[in-house]
């Protein structure tokens, strides 16, 4: 895994009463012994609540403890240090909650406050950060359609935004356009676009300058969406019956987490689960050495390796260990470890005797946190 | 031939279609980025080889300071997009273009440093290098290569700043070229292949084969293959003379092997040569001064014999 795992939490739905198999309510059966679980089409919203302190996630849900055909919002709050879950709230509300409008992901952004958009209007609206109504009491709203928009951008609303209040920045992603469109609100122009590595799933605001989007192929971009460049591609693992990744920056700790959403296991047990990650790459592999400059006898030959993370990006700067193995040992290593450098590049020397002899290299890495 | 240095220990595939692909080495990463068919994909020394997602990349073309550029558009008008490294990613927004009298977008070189936009055409004038202007697209210069280097695959790729290898898989035919003087400066062969590029950050050829899927790195000097019988200058000696032996180790195609030493030594005797060892120069030529006897009774015919030191 190419980011820095540090912790995972496994979610948990609540289970049926003890005895009961089938039933309950008419909806707790033998192949769902919980009362409720998270729906997986409708549009979920994730993000880092400053004001909370706590991840909130904004999911569909079925809850199997009353009659409801239908998926019910549900506001779902997790510690920010431990993950655990600290609150969870289901908008009772008879029709469905403000969700079903809210088309565009609801994401932190400039001052710490909530944004999201609306397919009702075509505007980004700072939000109530407890109830999600918009625009929020004396809040900012920005109708999008001021900006430099063509084709289909005109009518789609967008899935995801980031808004920069301060240097008066506005990020827009459509699905389908694996693209980042870069605004400038008060000169309303288009300042450039970021290419993404798939198609868009979430989007984190870091800061007035960064921004973290994660791909539905779990490719991971940090991008300077200022100065409209990559800092960053990485990858979060890819597992078996992942559906969805959603992405959230932790302002206070200046961490990732990441909510990974998977298919319920056959009883229907929760498998989803929140993972907090480092912004740091993680090494994947090391390359095999390879010579540079001709073997010959008594000659010191160079050889380079890569230490890279999964996503093929440099990893330094780590520590390599070069060894010979494999008796006899004939030649020398100019160094006993070396330090990668630029992009992951490590390079040592090979001292080779004065005879015709055969060695093996080994290189080994041991990354550890420094802790 | 040049000198094999290492063959990769991964597999690389590019689907049995590397006519679709295209190898550029970024001098950034100490790798290549495999481009064309899919998306880009880094490809190392050994083989490695990582896909990194994105959309498909068309055409790409080198570009000065090890870097590469992605082509697209229709005849005659093309333009090209600037490589982001951290990201594997082609830009959205056109560098150049559309530059309009390029003959066809299947391979190039960008030196924007001067300006000039630089092809091997694969269909007509395929022995030449041509040279347009970056911003209106006229021809520039042309440089004739003796031989048939263009083709659907040949690509040329980034050495230094004023040098570029052309690299025809189909033969493995290398060539060195200062672009800036238009001069060839060397011309040999690597094993024929599919794909290849140029490592300007160690100085190596690196080649993929797609009848193994490995990936071979090539050193940019020539195995010896001979070494020439030596020669005098003057060629007639006399008692208490002298004259300067040459001999020449060349590879199998004639290209002159640096830095090899030679050994002399005399079959019978008679006289004494200067040195036990030379090397050889850039012209692959190693040097020695034979000493002829000062003993009248030592006069007769003697043999130099030389032998490349391993």
């Amino acid at each position: 895994m190419s980011l820095w795992e540090l912790e995972q939490i496994p979610m948990t739905y609540d289970a049926c009463p003890e005895g009961v198999t089938s039933g309950y309510h008419g909806l707790c059966t033998a192949t769902n012994r919980y009362t409720w679980k998270f729906d997986t089409s409708y549009t979920t919203s994730f993000y880092y609540s400053y004001r909370h302190d706590t991840l909130m996630l904004w999911i569909y849900t079925y809850n199997y403890d009353w009659w409801r055909p239908w998926p019910q919002l549900t506001k779902i709050q997790f510690n920010a240090q431990t993950g655990v879950v600290s609150s969870k709230w289901v908008d009772p509300s008879i029709v469905q909650g403000v969700l079903p409008f809210m088309r565009t992901l609801i994401e932190t952004g400039s001052f710490w406050k909530v944004y999201g958009g609306s397919n009702l209007s075509r505007s980004i609206f700072e939000m109530d950060p407890d109830t999600l109504s918009f625009p929020a009491v004396g809040g900012w709203q920005y109708n999008i359609n001021q900006l430099p928009l063509s084709g289909y951008q005109t009518y789609q609303t967008p899935w995801a935004s980031i808004v920069n209040r301060e240097d008066n920045y506005l990020g827009l992603i459509w699905k389908g356009d694996n693209n980042l469109y870069v605004f400038r609100m008060d000169t309303k122009q288009l300042m450039g676009t970021l290419p993404l590595k798939g198609s868009i799933s979430d989007i984190a605001y870091e800061d007035r300058l960064r921004t973290w989007v994660i791909c539905s192929n779990a490719f991971i971009h940090k991008f300077d969406y200022q100065k409209l460049r990559s800092e960053l591609l990485t990858t979060v693992t890819q597992e078996a019956g992942d559906l969805r990744y959603m992405i959230a920056w932790d302002t206070r700790r200046k961490r990732i987490a990441v909510f990974r959403q998977k298919a319920d296991a056959a009883d229907g047990a929760c498998q989803s689960r929140l993972d907090f990650f480092r912004p740091i790459p993680k090494s994947y592999m090391l390359t095999d050495p390879v010579p540079i400059r001709p073997l010959r006898c008594g000659k010191n030959i160079p050889f380079v390796f890569n230490l890279i993370g999964n996503a093929g990006e440099g990893i330094n700067p780590y520590r390599v260990d070069t060894t010979l193995v494999d008796p006899p040992i004939d030649g020398s290593l100019s160094a006993n470890f070396v330090r990668t450098g630029a992009q992951g590049v490590g390079r040592v020397e090979y001292r080779s005797p004065l005879s015709p002899c055969t060695d093996t290299i080994k290189v080994s890495a041991n990354i550890t946190d420094g802790e | 031939m040049l000198e094999l240095l290492f063959t990769g220990t991964k597999i690389v595939s590019t689907y049995n279609r590397p006519d679709l692909f295209r190898l550029r080495f970024i001098k950034s990463w100490n790798a290549a980025v495999l481009t064309g068919y899919s998306a880009p994909t880094r490809v190392f020394h050994d083989g490695t080889l990582v896909a990194s997602g994105g959309s498909t990349a068309t055409n790409s073309v080198s570009r000065i300071g090890g870097k590469v550029m992605s082509v697209k558009g229709n005849s005659p008008n093309y333009y090209y997009y600037e490589f982001e490294e951290i990201a594997a990613n082609f830009k959205n927004q056109p560098l150049y273009g559309p530059i309009p009298t390029a003959p066809s977008v299947h391979d190039g070189y960008i030196d924007d440093r001067r300006g000039w936009l630089l092809r091997v055409p694969w269909i007509v004038d395929t022995n030449k290098l041509l040279c347009f202007d970056l911003e209106t697209g006229a021809q520039l210069w042309t440089l004739v290569l003796g031989e048939n280097i263009g083709g659907l695959q040949t690509a040329i790729h980034y050495v230094d700043d004023n040098h570029i290898a052309a690299i025809r898989p189909q033969n493995g035919r290398v060539m060195l070229i200062d672009y800036i003087r238009q001069v060839i400066e060397f011309k040999t062969y690597v094993q024929a292949h599919s794909l290849s590029t140029w490592d300007c950050t160690n100085g190596l050829v690196m080649t993929y084969h797609n009848t193994d899927g490995f990936t071979r790195i090539y050193h940019p000097t020539a195995v010896p293959y001979s070494l020439n019988q030596p020669t005098l200058n003057p060629s007639s000696i006399y008692l208490f003379g002298g004259s300067t032996v040459t001999t020449r180790l060349l590879g199998e195609h004639n290209e002159p092997c640096e830095g090899w030493w030679v050994r002399w030594f005399l079959q019978y005797g008679k006289g004494a040569l200067q040195k036990l060892v030379s090397k050889t120069d850039a012209d692959g030529y190693a040097r020695n001064y034979y000493f002829a006897p000062r003993d009248p009774t030592q006069i007769g015919s003697e043999t130099i014999r030389v032998e490349v030191a391993a």
